[in-house]
This record gives structure tokens, C-alpha cells and sequence, in this order.
């Protein structure tokens, strides 16, 4: 009974720390640019980078997604530099006025392995307590 | 469920020409004993000016330079980028190819669709221009390329405001349906003749393209992509 019942706890813990990777889906906003071609095209796939205000190494690298689309949180004000890329010769190099979200929960790095556990552990120990005061009382 | 909200979509658009896949544009500049090939952006295309790509010099395919009458000249081509093309040519005609191209999730490569392992698309990329210097037989015959935009009057006798017949012929052959466009703004369609009328509305260099997608036949790529451009100056700024 009481494998079973440590069975959910277990699941929701695996998920929030699948392979020993955290994660957290926040509220908040995040600055979406759309990338086209001249001809309304989305330039897709292709390589990009967003630079913080006055910095030189990347906040972000990776690639816009199927729609041509590429998305970031800005954690400070200022005109922050996109630099979008492809091998045959297409991009852009632009800023964009972004500030963070005020309304936003500032980032972290999710619950992490401790965190999980002890999830896990309240899950269980709630569902026992549950069980106990219903059940046991009732024996 | 929580979910990120959008504060603001951008959309930027590249100044780029036709389409994904011929998005540049290709266009000679006269300069003492002949011309230099230019590709990127043309100042007529975008807005933020002149943007050149380096190239490698044999993307170059095949050049023809002609007198006023028709006749071939001797053209002497460079090996450096940008390709130097020296001759007194009335009409001249470059054609260029950048092979094949593969779109993959890890964005354009230069590639056949057959050298990838997952592609979305892929074409085999040609473009062309045609610069008439002067006008004669040699500009108002076809010189039957790939592609090519060949004009039915003399356009260097044209002003600001004037209509101006076209043709896009493909090896000879009039190319219905292909879009002509004008300082990179599509300005009509070809009809069953090849035909089709612009307005030029400016002077110095005028930059008229067209384009056409083709099926390819064989399995490097989905489709041929041929871009070509007819240039000349009028007035001031030749």
C-alpha cells in the first residue's frame, strides 16, 4: 500500500528532475522577433544571437524556429543588438528597446534535486497523513 | 498552466530581394575599361544602402559581351572578388551560379538535397544580369541564356515617367507568369508572350529583375531558381 502510494510522488518528482535537469515554466514576458524574408518568407532555422546593452558576449545564441521566429527575456533595459545569420548571406544586425517585465518573477533555476525530493517527500507524507486519519481511525 | 505572455512582436524584414531563395541582387558597375560584378543589396533594393557579398569568383558561369551590332567581343574576366570584367561591350551578360542549396533545421546549406540527411527544401540557385551600354541589334536580339530580360524599345532613350515593353525569354523562349519587378518592388506579371510594362521613375541606374522556379529533374534539388536583372542608366547618374 505504501509503495503504491509513494508511486504519484515518485512521477512528479521524475518529472520535475527528468535525467538531472530542473525546470520551471514562469509567467512573465519575453520579447518575440519576427524574422523575414523580403518577400514575407520566415527566415527559419537560420543562426542568431541577442547581445545585452553594451556587451559584446552573446546573452543568447541559437537558431530562430519554423516560423522565423526568436524569442528572449531581457533582464535589463537598453537597446539590446539581434544579430540573425544564414550561410547564404541573408541576416540583419539590429537593436531592439527592451526592458524587463515588472510584473515578472525574476528567474531561477528551478527546484533543483533538493527541491524535487522534498516535493516528493510532502507528497508522500500528505497522502499517509490522509490515509491515516481516515482509515486508521476508522479500524 | 502558466504561460509567457508576449510583450511585443517584432517583425524585421530583409531587405532581400525576390524571394528566400533569390533574395540578392546581381547588377554590373561601370568602371574605367569595363565594369565590376556587384552582389548583396542594391541601393535602389534597400533602404539601409549598398550591402556587397563577397563571393567566390567561380560562381561566375559564362560572360558575353557584345558591340552595338550583335557582334562578340573579347571580355576579360578577373579572379578576384568582385570579378573585374574589362571590354568595350555595348551589351553584357553575366551568368552566375552558386550550385545547389539544401534547407535543413540547422538553417540554408550549401548543399545537394541528396548530401543532407533531413531537408525541408532545396534548389539549384542561377543569376543573371544583362547591362546595355548602348543600344543596337546586339541589345534588342535575344541572346537566348537561361534567362534574360530583353527590352522591345531603346531604354536609354527613355525619361523619367516613361513606359517601358519588356520581355523575359527563357533560352529564347517567352516565360509566361514571372514576376517583374522594378528597384526591387514587383511592379506585374509576364503574359503568354513573355511581355510585360514597367514605368521607370527615376534616373541614373535602373534595376529590373525577374525570376522564375522550375522543377529540377533530377534529385539534387526540388527546384531550379533563376534570377536575372536588366540594367542601364538614363539621364544623370550614368
Amino acid at each position: 500500500m505504501r509503495a503504491l502510494l509513494a508511486l504519484p510522488a515518485a512521477l512528479v518528482a521524475g518529472t520535475l528532475n527528468a535525467h538531472g535537469l530542473s525546470y520551471s515554466a514562469q509567467p512573465g514576458s519575453a520579447v518575440i522577433l519576427e524574422l523575414r524574408y523580403a518577400d514575407g518568407s520566415p527566415f527559419s532555422y537560420e543562426s542568431a544571437e541577442v547581445y545585452r546593452p553594451a556587451e559584446t558576449l552573446p546573452f543568447l545564441t541559437g537558431r530562430t524556429d519554423a516560423n522565423g521566429r526568436l524569442a528572449f527575456v531581457p533582464d535589463r533595459s537598453g537597446d539590446w543588438r539581434v544579430r540573425a545569420f544564414s550561410e547564404d548571406g541573408h541576416g540583419g544586425d539590429f537593436t531592439v528597446a527592451a526592458a524587463p517585465d515588472s510584473g515578472s518573477s525574476a528567474p531561477s533555476a528551478g527546484l533543483g534535486t533538493v527541491g524535487g525530493l522534498a516535493v516528493g517527500l510532502s507528497v508522500i507524507f500528505g497522502i499517509f497523513g490522509i490515509w491515516s486519519l481516515f482509515f486508521r481511525r476508522g479500524a | 498552466m502558466t504561460s509567457f505572455r508576449t510583450r511585443f512582436l517584432l517583425g524585421v524584414g530583409f531587405a532581400a530581394g525576390m524571394s528566400a531563395a533569390v533574395a540578392h541582387d546581381l547588377w554590373l558597375e561601370p568602371e574605367a575599361a569595363g565594369y565590376r560584378l556587384l552582389y548583396g543589396h542594391h541601393p535602389r533594393v534597400s533602404h539601409e544602402g549598398t550591402r556587397q557579398i563577397a563571393y567566390a569568383p567561380d560562381i561566375v558561369k559564362s560572360v558575353v559581351c557584345l558591340d552595338a551590332a550583335g557582334g562578340r567581343l573579347p571580355a576579360k574576366i578577373g579572379d578576384a572578388s568582385p570579378v573585374k570584367i574589362e571590354g568595350d561591350c555595348a551589351v553584357l551578360y553575366v551568368l552566375t551560379s552558386s550550385g545547389y542549396w539544401t534547407k535543413t533545421t540547422a538553417g540554408a546549406k550549401n548543399l545537394k538535397k541528396t548530401e543532407t540527411a533531413a531537408p525541408l527544401g532545396s534548389w539549384q540557385s542561377f543569376e543573371s544580369v544583362k547591362h546595355i551600354a548602348r543600344w543596337g541589334s546586339g541589345a534588342a536580339s535575344p541572346l537566348a541564356p537561361p534567362l534574360e530580360i530583353v527590352p522591345a524599345e531603346d531604354p536609354l532613350a527613355l525619361k523619367d515617367g516613361d513606359k517601358l515593353t519588356l520581355r523575359v525569354l527563357a533560352s529564347g523562349q517567352p516565360v509566361a507568369d514571372a514576376t517583374v519587378s522594378y528597384d526591387g518592388k514587383p511592379r506585374g506579371q509576364t503574359g503568354t508572350d513573355g511581355a510585360v510594362n514597367i514605368r521607370v521613375r527615376h534616373a541614373g541606374l535602373q534595376l529590373i529583375q525577374a525570376s522564375t522556379r522550375m522543377p529540377h529533374a533530377g534529385p539534387e534539388a526540388d527546384e531550379v531558381v533563376h534570377t536575372t536583372a536588366l540594367t542601364f542608366a538614363l539621364g544623370a547618374g550614368q
